[in-house]
């Protein structure tokens, strides 16, 4: 496996956790919004 | 009045929570790139630990080359340097046929030749090594390597041409000779040791192989094993260092 394999592997993994931690952020945030909106109902 | 309060209080909440997430997001993305950018760089140090190794082992290689060739080029201009002197015997009208017993030799002196080969592994391998990478051209070492090769061997391959050359056309003129049997099964005869002695023909051909071999191809040997000793001291010094 030469050097450029190896960047190309590194990037793939990098940006792949990226999107996990991007998108879980997002849920995250979205059902922290949901909830605040509910609680003064309840 | 509360239900719009309500909502500006709502809204603020929602856009702290994005202008957050986008803060994190965007460190996130600056994680990533520093995770890149560091990878390069470790990929980077290993090409250039690796082409250094690479370029020790090949200097090595140049090394052993040069060795071989400083023995031998002492070798064959020590031969040379003999041949000279018995030349000059033969140029300088010294050898008489009364006489001709001190130097038995001098009958062989157009027809003989010591070819010197340069040694070529490491040298090919470092213009190989050289046409790869670019950062290499700008060391003098391996700079002066190359030129001392691109000079000498051409030089030194035409020299033993020409002397073989020269040889082999004197073989073949001694050969139309009656006593050209008795030359090479070492007997000597007054015809043959008059020609050797006193013949014109004979002094002529001496000249000029000791032109091409002692003043040519001698110095040529000699002005190489020069540079070549200088460059094994800066390859010693260079592999000490690291």
């Amino acid at each position: 496996m030469d050097g450029f394999n190896i960047i190309m592997v590194i990037a793939i993994i990098l940006f792949a956790r990226l999107g996990v931690r991007l998108v879980t952020g997002y849920i995250k945030m979205k059902k922290e919004t949901k909830e605040e909106n509910k609680e003064p109902d309840a | 009045m509360l239900k719009i309060f309500r909502k500006v209080r709502h809204n603020m909440i929602k856009n702290r929570k994005v202008t957050s997430y986008l803060l994190y997001a965007i460190g996130e993305i600056v994680l990533v790139m520093i995770g890149i950018l560091l990878a390069l760089q470790v990929n980077n140090w290993n090409e250039n630990r690796k082409q250094k190794s690479e370029l020790n082992n090949i200097l090595n290689s140049v090394k052993y080359d040069l060795e071989t060739d400083t023995l031998v080029a002492s070798q064959v201009a020590r031969i040379y340097d003999t041949l000279q002197v018995k030349s000059n015997l033969i140029i300088n009208k010294q050898l008489k046929k009364e006489n001709y017993k001190d130097c038995l030799a001098c009958v062989s002196l157009t027809t003989f030749y010591s070819p010197f080969n340069i040694q070529t592994k490491g040298y090919e391998l470092l213009k190989t090594v050289t046409s790869q990478t670019v950062s290499n051209q700008r060391d003098s070492l391996i700079t002066d390597i190359i030129q001392v090769y691109d000079l000498y061997k051409p030089i030194i391959v035409k020299n033993n041409e020409r002397l073989e050359n020269e040889v082999m056309k004197n073989l073949n003129e001694l050969k139309e000779y009656p006593w050209f049997v008795d030359l090479s099964l070492g007997r000597f005869n007054d015809e043959m040791v008059e020609y050797f002695t006193e013949s014109e023909d004979y002094r002529k051909r001496v000249a000029l192989h000791n032109m091409l071999a002692s003043n040519n191809h001698l110095a040529m040997i000699k002005n190489y094993k020069a540079q070549a000793t200088e460059i094994l001291k800066r390859i010693g010094e260079r592999l000490n260092k690291e």
